[in-house]
Formats: structure tokens, C-alpha cells, sequence
């Protein structure tokens, strides 16, 4: 019998979030396929808005930045933010560059050195504007969205809101020169820039409005019984009830349900913490799902999933008899890692392979192993979980909190907003004297006072990254620490992060040109800062790319979607020239002798063969998945000693 | 008499205000030349040993700027 899952005929945009590796793509995808079998009359059309996007590998059909038909009336599509920035300035960027040309100083050749250069952050932006476009043309009877890891998704949801904002500084600088069209020529007639404005404003607006419609909308939170997990949707829970978005109810994924065997698959019962989300969602709806012996992969085992999901059916399986042996994971396989004389460490993979354990695992090794160099461990993702790995208060701030147990060991979790304050106090003058000399030709001062004060009320896209990268780049003038470990958002976002550097020196670039042709101006003060700046950007790249100061570790799960993500991560790194030497295939089974374990390890075995076959020149690490929680630095002192150890 | 000499430690003094004012000048130029240089290599315009050299070219005109400014004090 069908149980409550979704049983809101009215819905027509489902969106499911959490924490990386949780299962939201299979979940998103399973609900979709079953939507399309119950609704034949519905058109159904299930939307990826993670730069690392997975449905494609879901179904086991090609799909990418087209949308694409599953079957008779269900359609997949995953967004890819270049293009549709692409997209977006061949429609718009002729009104964008007449809006800054009535509002500064800058004339069509400056604006031009501009305008086809990438921004920070478009993947959201981009995604919200896709997503209003899509609603406004209404092919779509019900839109799933599978979204980026949970950080990411707190940022696209609350997206709409400061959209408003821009939209609101854009209209300021309109208003002169509305102000002035009408003082001159009696009447002002409104052009493309006001079109694109209103036309702007209104799918944003569409947006809003549909996230917070209780009737028609609803947010479906994934997770797996492991306290970061729980934790990280508890709060975006929380968030999402503040912003008026409707949650009832919470998938609790990858629950033991066969019967245990052995100690490994008794270990992995987890009922304290499925106790856990009973207890944290009590009141919401709590759809549990097993955990299965093979991947979730193709609409044949989507569908299966589909049918446990909605309680249609109970999940059964038939294990085989005969299953290869496999022998124990070797340990300390990474200790010649630690020999290299590291200055930057970055852990990266796809969302949900144990990136954060094991870079707290790092960092401890390192601190242990050079008891005379200060280690420090940050973090790029803004689901900032270096408190609930290290379970210490790890609160959110600008500076660093020593870890307990170590005098040489610390981590920073990057207050965005705060550094941006900081930021904005520093180049505050810089800030203004340059919009002064730019920006308001000056006719009414009241115009321009209120632009200038919008301006600084803004955040800019791809805050989170941008202000990470300044931080790190503070850190590392004031030389503070000897080794910095970084903890990476899920690979989209990572390589956003990793590309900021050369877009940054890209857009200062464009800046001193402009600077210098304005010599006239006195921006001697401002360029100084500017030259800085570019001077600290250069060094980060320096530190970076083609440097052996750095190294990356790729991290992996032995199944189709972690391969195929590694190898767009490994691609786009050899492009960035950063160093990596080492794969770690984390969460292994160590394939105690029950049918259940032994047929994961085969599954995972098969991977295994393909990661060394294809990466024959890097170092493969296998990491057991471990019988206990990783929380805590003893529990994580026993991960560094397996991976180093030490 | 004291009309010539007058005259003559005005035109003196003037002549130096003027040559103070022109080194100043220089100096501000120079400055802003440097400045233009950083910008210029922060463009990639040139390689780092062709801006080493000719920063150095400026650094040099700078410093002997300001020995010929306290010498003349």
C-alpha cells in the first residue's frame, strides 16, 4: 500500500537537498520515474543544478545541458552554468552594457573589456533564472530538482532574495537616467534596459513566490543514519522552514534492513542514529530505505527504489552463494605522503566520499608527524563541517580555534559575511573614490549616494568561495602556519574554487586597463590596492598550480558515479596543472565472509580494476569502511593511522 | 644697490622653489611611472626579468632624485 511520500497531487516542483553521497540524485530520479508511471498525463522533467551533475549516470543515459527525453512524457536535463551564461548575454548582455553605461563613467570599449569576462558564483544564478524560465513556460507539469550538497542548496534557495537586491541597485542607476530623460525631453519612454529589469524582476519574483507556495511546493531532505549527515539537514531544515519553504518529509537512506550476518553488517545497523532522526524530524514523515548490496543505477533498479520509496513495495533480495574471497586492506599505504614538502593539501571528490574525515585525518598526521610546523585546516564548502568531524565548536569567524589535543594543529571555519565586512572596511575608500570618479556623472547626488550605499550592501556572487580564497590568502602573508589542508566543497565547486584565482587576476587585468587609460584621474591610491591585491592572487596561483608546494588527493567510491566524476575532476586538474599522486577509493567493504558484504566488495572490486587501469601512474589507497562513527580526534587518529600510519 | 640685491635673492630663491617644485614633480612622475610598471606586469605585459630591469631603471632615477633633494638642503 502506497504510503503519505509526496501525496500532494497539486505539487509541481520537488526539490531534494542534502548532504553529499546521501542519495538525493537516485532519490530525485526514482521519484520521477515513478511519478511518470503513476501520472501518464503529466509532463514530468527532473532538473540537476550541481555543476557535478549525475542524473545522466542515474538513468544510464547521456543527458548533459540539452534537456532529454527519459521516456514518453518524463524528460532529464542538468545545467550546465557556462552555457547558460552564454545563453543569457547573447539575450541580454546589449541592455546590461547600456544599464552600465548610463549608470558610470565607462564608455562602450570599457564595458566591452567587461562583459564577456566569467563571474564568480553563475552556477546558481544561472540556475534560478533557468529554473523561472522554465516555470514561466509551463511545458513542465511537475519540475524535480536534485541540487548541489547542502551548503550550496542553502545558497541557491536564499538566491532569489539578494537577486532582488541587484536588481534594485541595477534599477537606481536607471533612475538618473530616467530622471533626466524626462527633465530634458519632457517624458521618459521606457528601452530594453527596462525591459530586461522588469522581465528580470518578475522571474525572480515567479521564484520566490513558487519556493514559499505551500500548496504546490515542497522540499524532500536526504540523508544517511551518520551524525554529520543528520546534523547537516537538521539545520538546512531549519533554514528552509525560516525561508517558508514546506519540508514534511525526510528520506533516511542506506538502512541496514537485511538481516546481519556478520559483526561488519551488525556494525552497520546504526539504529542509534536512525533513533537519531526519529527523534530530530519527529513529526515529519520519515521514509527509510536500505541500503543495497549493488548500485542503484538504470530505470530498472530506479524503478525498484521508486516502488520501496512510496511503500509500494517491500525490499527483498536474493543473495548468491558463491562469492570471491578478498584480502585484508593494507595500512599506512600514505605514509611517503607526508615526506613531501607540502606547504597546501587539498582533499576533493565528489560530495559524500569522506573528504572532510579525511582531511581532518591529514592535518593530524601532519601535526603529529612535524610536532615544530603549525598545520591548519579550512574549509571552501559552506556546509561547514569541521566542527561536527572534529566534534568541537568550530564556530564561524575569522579566526583560527587550536584543536583539542595538539599545540600545533588548528582549523578555521570562514565567516563569508563577516569577511566580506571586513573586506568591504578595508577597501572601503578605495570603494568609494573609485565609484565617485566612475560611477554618477553627478546631476542629482541623491541618485548617486543611493546606488553608491546599494552597492555596498551587496554580496557578490560565489561569496563563499571568493571569501575563502582571501582568507587563505591572508593567512598565508601573515605566514602563520607552515601547512595548510584544505577541505573542499563536492567537486563542481571545487573546481569553481580553483578557477577563481585566474578569473580574479582576469578581471584585475581588465581593471588596471581601465586605470591606465584614466590616468587623469588620481586612482593612484586605488590602483596601489588594486596592484596588491593582483600581487596576493599571483602568488596564491603560484602556490597552486605547477607547484610541488601543492598537492591534491583525489578522492573516490568505488562505484560508476564517483569514477566518472574523478575523471572530470582529474581532466579539469591536469588543465590547472595542479599536482595529484595519490586516489584514495574510500568506504571499501572489508568483506567479512557474509553474502552480503562479499557481493558489495564484488561490486566495488570492479571499479577498483577500472581506477587502476585508467590512472596507472597514480597511487590507488583503499580505505576500509569503518564499523564506527568518525567523529572526534581519537576516532580520527584511527583513520590517520590507517591512511598514514601514524 | 639693495634693489639688485634684492631682486637677485628673489630671482635666487624663486629659481630654487622652482627647481625644489620640478624634483618633486619628477619624483611624483616617477612614482606614478613605477606604479603604471606594476600594473603593466601584473598584466602580463612582460616577463619578470624584463621588469625587475626596469624597475630597477626607475628605482635608480628615484634614489638619485632624492640624494640631489637632501644635498641640496
Amino acid at each position: 500500500m502506497r504510503n503519505q511520500f509526496l501525496r500532494n497531487f497539486e505539487l509541481n516542483f520537488i526539490i531534494f537537498g542534502g548532504k553529499g553521497g546521501s542519495g538525493k540524485t537516485t532519490s530525485a530520479c526514482a521519484t520521477a520515474l515513478y511519478f511518470a508511471r503513476l501520472y501518464k498525463d503529466k509532463k514530468i522533467l527532473v532538473v540537476s543544478t550541481d555543476p557535478a551533475p549525475s542524473i545522466g549516470d542515474s538513468f544510464d543515459i547521456e543527458v548533459g545541458n540539452k534537456i532529454t527525453k527519459i521516456q514518453d512524457n518524463l524528460w532529464a536535463y542538468e545545467m550546465d552554468a557556462k552555457q547558460l551564461m552564454e545563453d543569457f548575454r547573447k539575450k541580454y548582455q546589449g541592455a546590461i552594457n547600456t544599464l552600465i553605461n548610463r549608470g558610470t563613467y565607462l564608455d562602450e570599449e570599457d564595458i566591452k573589456e567587461f562583459s564577456d569576462k566569467p563571474l564568480p558564483g553563475m552556477d546558481e544564478i544561472m540556475a534560478v533564472i533557468k529554473i523561472a524560465e522554465l516555470l514561466k513556460e509551463k511545458e513542465y507539469d511537475l519540475i524535480i530538482l536534485d541540487t548541489a550538497p547542502t551548503g550550496h542548496t542553502k545558497v541557491l534557495l536564499s538566491l532569489p532574495q539578494a537577486m532582488k537586491k541587484w536588481l534594485g541597485v541595477a534599477d537606481l542607476m536607471m533612475a538618473k537616467h530616467r530622471f533626466l530623460s524626462r527633465t530634458i525631453g519632457g517624458k521618459y519612454v521606457k528601452d530594453e534596459c527596462d525591459e530586461f529589469l522588469e522581465n528580470t524582476t518578475q522571474d525572480v519574483d515567479r521564484i520566490n513566490k513558487l519556493l514559499k507556495n505551500q500548496r504546490t511546493t515542497e522540499f524532500v531532505a536526504v540523508t544517511i543514519p551518520e551524525p554529520v549527515s543528520i546534523i547537516e539537514i537538521e539545520g538546512l531544515v531549519k533554514d528552509l522552514r525560516k525561508m517558508g519553504i514546506k519540508v514534511e518529509s525526510v528520506i533516511a537512506n542506506r538502512i541496514m534492513m537485511v538481516k546481519a550476518t556478520c559483526s561488519f553488517c551488525i556494525s552497520q545497523m546504526k539504529e542509534k542514529y536512525i533513533k537519531l532522526i526519529e527523534e530530530k524530524f519527529d513529526g515529519y514523515q520519515i521514509v527509510k530505505m536500505p541500503l543495497f548490496p549493488t548500485e542503484i543505477r538504470g530505470k530498472d533498479s530506479l524503478n525498484e527504489y521508486g516502488q520501496i520509496l512510496f511503500g509500494e513495495k517491500e525490499f527483498k533480495i536474493t543473495l548468491p552463494w558463491h562469492l570471491p574471497r578478498f584480502s585484508a586492506i593494507p595500512q599506512g599505504k600514505m605514509a611517503d605522503f607526508l615526506k613531501k614538502d607540502l606547504s597546501f593539501v587539498i582533499c576533493g571528490g565528489k560530495g559524500g566520499v569522506g573528504k572532510t574525515s579525511i582531511a581532518a585525518a591529514t592535518g593530524i598526521a601532519f601535526a603529529k608527524k612535524y610536532k615544530d610546523k603549525k598545520v591548519l585546516i579550512t574549509t571552501t564548502d559552506p556546509a561547514h563541517a569541521l566542527s561536527n568531524i572534529f566534534n568541537q565548536d568550530i564556530p564561524l569567524t575569522t579566526k583560527a580555534v587550536s584543536i583539542e589535543g595538539f599545540n600545533n594543529l588548528f582549523a578555521i571555519e570562514i565567516d563569508a559575511q563577516k569577511k566580506l565586512q571586513e573586506w568591504k572596511d578595508e577597501y572601503r575608500e578605495s570603494i568609494e573614490d573609485l565609484f565617485r570618479k566612475f560611477v554618477g556623472p553627478g546631476v542629482d547626488i541623491v541618485y548617486d549616494k543611493e546606488v553608491l550605499e546599494g552597492l555596498m550592501e551587496l554580496s557578490p556572487p560565489g561569496l563563499e568561495e571568493l571569501m575563502a580564497l582571501t582568507e587563505i590568502m591572508d593567512l598565508m602573508k601573515e605566514n602563520k602556519y607552515d601547512i595548510y589542508v584544505l577541505d573542499s566543497a563536492a567537486s563542481g565547486h571545487l573546481l569553481r574554487f580553483l578557477e577563481l584565482p585566474n578569473l580574479v587576476r582576469d578581471w584585475l587585468k581588465s581593471i588596471f586597463k581601465i586605470l591606465r587609460k584614466y590616468q587623469g584621474f588620481k586612482l593612484e591610491e586605488v590602483a596601489q590596492k588594486i596592484v596588491d591585491l593582483s600581487k596576493d592572487v599571483r602568488k596564491i596561483q603560484e602556490t597552486l598550480f605547477g607547484s610541488l608546494k601543492t598537492e591534491f588527493i583525489m578522492i573516490t567510491i568505488a562505484e560508476e558515479m564517483g569514477i566518472r566524476v574523478m575523471a572530470e575532476l582529474a581532466e579539469s586538474l591536469e588543465k590547472l596543472k595542479v599536482n595529484y599522486s595519490y586516489i584514495i577509493a574510500n568506504f571499501i567493504n572489508p568483506a567479512f565472509k557474509c553474502s552480503f558484504c562479499l557481493t558489495k566488495r564484488k561490486n566495488q572490486e570492479k571499479y577498483l580494476d577500472i581506477i587502476k587501469k585508467q590512472y596507472s601512474d597514480k597511487k590507488l589507497i583503499l580505505i576500509p569502511l569503518l564499523d564506527h562513527d568518525l567523529r572526534g580526534v581519537s576516532s580520527l587518529e584511527e583513520l590517520t593511522k590507517i591512511i598514514y600510519g601514524i | 644697490m639693495f634693489l639688485i640685491d634684492d631682486l637677485l635673492i628673489f630671482i635666487a630663491e624663486k629659481v630654487h622653489d622652482m627647481a625644489k617644485e620640478e624634483l618633486e614633480d619628477t619624483l611624483e612622475k616617477l612614482k606614478r611611472e613605477l606604479l603604471d610598471l606594476q600594473m603593466r606586469f601584473e598584466m602580463e605585459e612582460f616577463a619578470e626579468e624584463e621588469y625587475k630591469k626596469k624597475e630597477d631603471e626607475i628605482l635608480a632615477r628615484m634614489e638619485a632624485l632624492i640624494k640631489e633633494k637632501k644635498e641640496e638642503k
